[in-house]
């Protein structure tokens, strides 16, 4: 059952989308929240795990290559650990969006992003993340397992 | 701790700073409002990359300066393990970042703290380390970049976009992903339009469907 009396320009969420729970490997304990989201404005989503215990967003090189140009002046090198290695990448600000898909508002978050510059011997096997101080710190967001529904809101600044 | 076995004998000296703010021998012109610093002098050892230069030396973990090992390179990370170990505070490293940055580069050090304080995810120490290396070097432009980067994120606009429902594929991949791990996949309101190993080749092979409002493109990731 969705809650629609959660949504609304002054209300807890603005808007609600549906995620998926099993992606990918088809093992049980992997169970992990996976939304589309539409990085830079090309309006091409791509699929992101909603990571509260990442530092910022992370998007594949593959990814990166559907995102305009202008945003893709780095800000600053970095290395940065992701499930257990050691990656070296570059940090942008690019904006953000989740869709709406139930009558309410989508909401574009200006974030922080880093993209992993790989070696020719490396290989990009994760997921791409949205994480907590990157991204996820400024919304409101819930889950409802019942509907695999995603409501989320933007926090006023 | 410094290996002195690729050292000749250091000589320690003690410099203060002069009425102007600067230091004999350290970069000129570059002011530091500290009080006195206690420099290592030695005689151009091979691995310098600046013969003649007076750097601190660090020989334990109570003195004020980030270490430096025979390289030249600063020991930002063996510092901050200091912070981790409770052996000294954050205010003390951020100090120590601040005291260091005029030998040899300001930016070097403070780069090199704000990467080690990002990797231990001590965002809110990166933001400080910024923070405190712009009041001292406003111009620079490798700290500014830093704080666009560390900047909050910020919600910069609402509204609708009609036409996007990527629900239907959402509950694809929760149903059939899993047979696709390592490929790229394209989804329209949950029906698989075409896989390809990757983006560059599906994009190819769905042509003018990749632009279409209710086309997910998905890389099933392996982990």
């Amino acid at each position: 059952m969705p809650f629609p009396e959660l949504i609304g320009l002054d209300k807890f969420a603005h808007g609600r989308l549906i995620y998926t729970d099993h992606f990918g490997n088809d093992d049980s304990r992997n169970t992990r929240i996976v939304i589309s989201a539409e990085f830079g404005d090309s309006g091409v989503p791509l699929t992101a795990i909603v990571d509260t215990g990442a530092l910022w967003c992370i998007i594949g090189p593959e990814e990166a290559e559907g995102i305009e140009e202008k945003y893709l002046a780095p800000l600053s090198d970095q290395t940065l650990w992701v499930r257990g290695t050691r990656y070296y990448g570059k940090v942008y600000r690019i904006p953000i969006t989740l869709r709406d898909e139930q009558n309410g508002t989508d909401i574009t978050v200006d974030s922080t992003v880093f993209i992993p510059v790989l070696a020719e011997d490396e290989t990009w096997l994760h997921p791409n993340f949205l994480g907590l101080d990157g991204f996820l710190h400024r919304l409101r967001f819930a889950v409802d397992p019942a509907e695999n529904a995603f409501y989320f809101g933007a926090m006023e600044d | 701790m410094i290996s002195s076995s690729h050292w000749p004998s250091p000589t320690a000296k003690q410099y203060t700073h002069r009425n102007d703010g600067t230091y004999p021998h350290s970069d000129p012109g570059i002011p530091y409002s500290g009080g006195t610093i206690n420099f290592v002098e030695w005689s151009k050892p091979e691995t310098s990359k600046a013969p003649g230069y007076f750097y601190p030396l660090l020989f334990d973990q109570t003195s004020d300066y980030i270490s430096m090992d025979e390289f030249n390179t600063f020991q930002v990370a063996t510092d901050w393990d200091n912070v981790e170990k409770g052996n000294t505070t954050v205010e003390m490293f951020v100090e120590k970042v601040r005291r260091s940055a005029h030998l040899p580069n300001p930016n070097t050090i403070f780069r090199e703290a704000i990467q080690v304080a990002i990797q231990n995810e001590a965002i809110n120490v990166a933001r400080l380390l910024v923070k405190v290396g712009l009041q001292d070097y406003p111009d620079s432009t490798v700290l500014r970049n830093y704080e666009k980067a560390l900047a909050p994120p910020k919600v910069i606009k609402t509204g609708t976009r009609a036409g996007r429902d990527y629900s239907k594929s959402m509950q694809w991949l929760s149903a059939h992903s899993h047979e696709y791990v390592g490929q790229w996949v394209a989804l329209r309101d949950g029906e698989l339009i075409d896989k390809a190993a990757s983006r560059k080749l599906l994009i190819e092979l769905i042509g003018d469907a990749s632009q279409e409002p209710n086309v997910l493109l998905s890389r099933i990731p392996r982990t």
